[in-house]
């Protein structure tokens, strides 16, 4: 129905790709989740789950490595990157390309 | 609306499954560019230039394929790189960020160049061009198949259609009367759902589901379609209640109004259309707000017979304290007109660049809207452009409105567009166009309904489901969108084999007098009212007609609590008022208030017995009514 439909399948690919490997490593549940939003009422008197921080988490785990491993290979790219221009020729450095 | 076979089976048998000519003139020009890039990718090495400027070209081929010139370790970088580029086309169609592809194909290239040391890895002048060769081979034959699968559908729909077509109008129920129709305790169950949401203070949004703003999950569209379902309840409903149903209604268009609700425009007027200094919503394409939001006001306004939005500046966008984009309805409905007869396709963009033909069938129905309102021709003066154009150039080989494509290009995305949702539109502009389309959509959904355990029939769909309302596994929003289309055509067995499934699948809750879906998305919930409150033909009337006008000119309840009192029917006549009233919390006796009246005039209140009260100067009275489960009333001339 609404908009936009071809990035909300892709997305829907994306996420459910992810599920799916979330499901490998047994962290997710195997049928349609309750939807936390539709409990919130008008002079509430239930009150909506709020997200699993444990998910959050785990997230956040996932989140750090990647910084640090992203970090990591920065500084050995530069380390490198200086490294050779220390060891090289000035002839080596004119045929550098622009 | 009734029609006839053979008025709507020959068109579709006699088009033409081809190409559209601004299509396959985008196509070309988008080859030619690409064989152009292809050329210039080559020079460098026909020329003996430099090893950067050979890598640099053979980037021009295929995004990062420069980085398999520039040899060694870089050659990791052209997965990476396509990877990035297929995040890019994303965030393109996403989000409207055509500079994203660009800059990641150009930037790769010269970032290999970059990269490249005294000489080129040589094989790559032949890898490259192979692995481009083998993902055209691969895209062609994919293509060349879905076109014969498709031609072959469109072989089996030609045989099928008049006996679909034949069927779809034997099964139909009438078109339901006026009179007599009120909410059940359950439909105002599902209804409370939302008002909950509605009724809440302007800029909360407690129970509307946040993942995005720029796809189907966003807020914008979730307020949408609560106006349009609280507009059809008061259309067919309840024309004569005012008071909470009013205001709920002014409560979603003042909320949209807000900056966190529109400002996705900001980014993608920025990204999209390069423009950093104007980013009005209603200037140039955004077709997901003007045609969606125009068709919101424009119901409310019909169905209310409120007009306030027509005044200048009624619905004012404001970026910040400095600025702001005044508009109204008439300035929303200009700019959908002017950017279908300035469009190249006619239809036009959402995000910039991609083309939805469905969110141009809001914007064609949000013209329909506005012409009844205000006797306009708008929908009369781009129709038959605009018709032609999704014949031709967005309709595929077997006859259906594709989901999308790409203005810029040409290129379609093969994404399946169901007719069912595309019909309930043309209901309203097009209707034997749109009959033709349901009872396409009928015969195909025939195969997916079966009988349950109890021997019931109802939908039954492959695999987990998908809910675009918040991108979650799950049926809910499938269910009801079929409901919703079967019920505007009278298909009230489809329907409640769709209402089953939901019922049985997605969870559905009672608590506290509120019906939902908890498997459900917000939007998903939403469509699920929707669908429920509807019987045939009511967004046709709901968007061509709207109530009569002795119930626009008649009294009006106003003045009522939520949830205290519920309103199963409100309607006039002209001069009586008939009520349905609820206790929503508990049974006992309620202040309600009627307006309109004739000052100074008698009136009698029947219930049972019968009770007589005098208007005031304004108009109005305030009346004590005994609430006892379902309490109809009646109030009319006392003589």
């Amino acid at each position: 129905m609404p908009c936009c439909a071809l990035a909300a399948f892709i997305l829907g690919q994306v996420l459910i790709g992810l599920d799916g490997i979330k499901r490998f490593f047994g962290i997710a549940a195997s049928a349609a989740p309750d939807n936390p939003a539709t409990e919130w009422r008008l002079g509430t008197v239930t009150t909506p789950r709020k997200p699993s921080a444990r998910l959050g988490f785990r997230w956040a785990a996932v989140v750090a490595v990647l910084e640090i491993a992203l970090v990591a290979g920065g500084t050995y790219g530069l380390r490198a990157h200086f490294g050779h221009g220390h060891d090289s020729n000035l002839a080596q450095i004119e045929q550098c390309p622009r | 609306m009734a029609v006839a076979v053979h008025e709507v089976v020959q068109q579709f048998i006699s088009r033409d499954a081809v190409k559209g000519p601004i299509t396959a003139a985008r196509q070309r020009r988008t080859l030619l560019i690409y064989l152009a890039m292809c050329i210039l990718g080559l020079l460098p090495t026909i020329f003996g230039m430099s090893p950067a400027m050979k890598a640099a070209g053979v980037g021009l081929w295929i995004p990062g394929g420069g980085f398999v010139a520039s040899g060694g370790w870089a050659v990791l970088f052209f997965p990476a790189t396509l990877a990035l580029f297929a995040l890019s086309v994303f965030a393109w169609f996403g989000a409207g960020m055509v500079i994203g592809p660009i800059v990641v194909w150009l930037g790769s290239a010269m970032l290999a160049g970059a990269m490249t040391g005294d000489a080129i890895w040589v094989p790559a002048l032949f890898l490259v061009p192979a692995v481009v060769a083998a993902i055209a081979i691969y895209a062609y034959q994919r293509a060349d198949a879905h076109k014969q699968a498709e031609l072959q559908r469109f072989e089996m729909r030609k045989k099928a259609l008049p006996g679909a077509i034949a069927e779809a109008i034997e099964v139909a129920a009438p078109v339901p009367s006026r009179n007599g129709r009120e909410l059940s305790a359950e439909d105002l169950a599902a209804a409370r759902y939302l008002f909950d949401r509605a009724l809440q203070p302007v800029s909360e949004m407690n129970g509307y589901d946040k993942v995005d703003q720029f796809q189907t999950s966003a807020w914008r569209y979730q307020i949408n379609n609560l106006g349009y379902t609280l507009a059809s309840l008061q259309c067919h409903y309840a024309p004569n209640f005012h008071g909470y149903l009013t205001q709920a209604q002014r409560n979603l268009i003042d909320l949209y109004l807000q900056k966190k609700i529109w400002s996705y425009w900001i980014y993608e007027s920025a990204w999209g259309h390069l423009n950093l200094t104007n980013p009005d919503p209603a200037d140039k394409d955004n077709i997901m707000l003007t045609g969606w939001f125009g068709l919101h006001v424009g119901m409310y306004m019909l169905n209310s017979g409120d007009r306030r939005y027509g005044e200048p500046g009624s619905l004012t966008f404001r970026l910040n304290r400095n600025r702001a984009f005044p508009h109204d309805i008439h300035s929303l409905e200009h700019s959908v007109l002017r950017n279908f007869l300035g469009a190249p396709f006619c239809l036009f963009p959402c995000e910039p660049n991609w083309v939805y033909p469905i969110c141009n069938h809001f914007g064609m129905t949000s013209m329909a809207v506005y012409d009844r309102l205000f006797g306009t021709k708008y929908v009369a003066s781009a129709l038959d452009k605009w018709l032609k154009s999704l014949e031709t150039e967005f309709t595929d080989y077997s006859g259906s409105v594709i989901g999308l494509r790409s203005e810029l290009t040409g290129i379609r995305f093969p994404f399946p567009a169901g007719e069912a949702g595309f019909a309930m539109f043309e209901n309203c502009f097009a209707p034997e166009r749109a009959q033709r389309m349901w009872a396409v959509a009928r015969n195909e959904l025939k195969f997916i309904i079966k009988p349950d355990a109890e021997g019931h029939n109802r939908i039954m769909l492959p695999g987990r489901g998908f809910d675009f309302g918040n991108y979650r596994p799950g049926f809910a929003g499938a269910y009801a969108s079929i409901m919703d289309s079967a019920r505007e055509f009278g298909d009230y067995e489809t329907a409640d084999a769709a209402q089953r499934a939901l019922d049985q699948d997605c969870g559905r809750t009672d608590e506290g007098g509120v019906l939902r879906y908890s498997k459900g998305s917000n939007l998903s919930n939403i469509i699920a009212v929707k669908a429920r409150l509807h019987r045939r033909d009511d967004f046709r009337k709901a968007v061509i007609e709207g109530p009569p006008q002795s119930a626009l000119r008649g009294p009006i309840l106003t003045g009522l609590k939520y949830p205290e009192v519920l309103v199963g029917r409100a309607f006039s006549n002209g001069d009586d008022l008939e009520l349905v009233l609820y206790p929503g919390t508990s049974d006992g006796t309620r202040r309600i208030r009627i307006e309109r009246l004739r000052p100074g005039a008698s009136y009698a209140i029947r219930n049972g017995s019968e009770h007589q009260f005098v208007a005031d100067s304004s108009g109005a009275a305030d009346l004590s009514v005994e609430l006892k489960g379902r309490t109809p009333l009646h109030i009319a001339p006392a003589n």
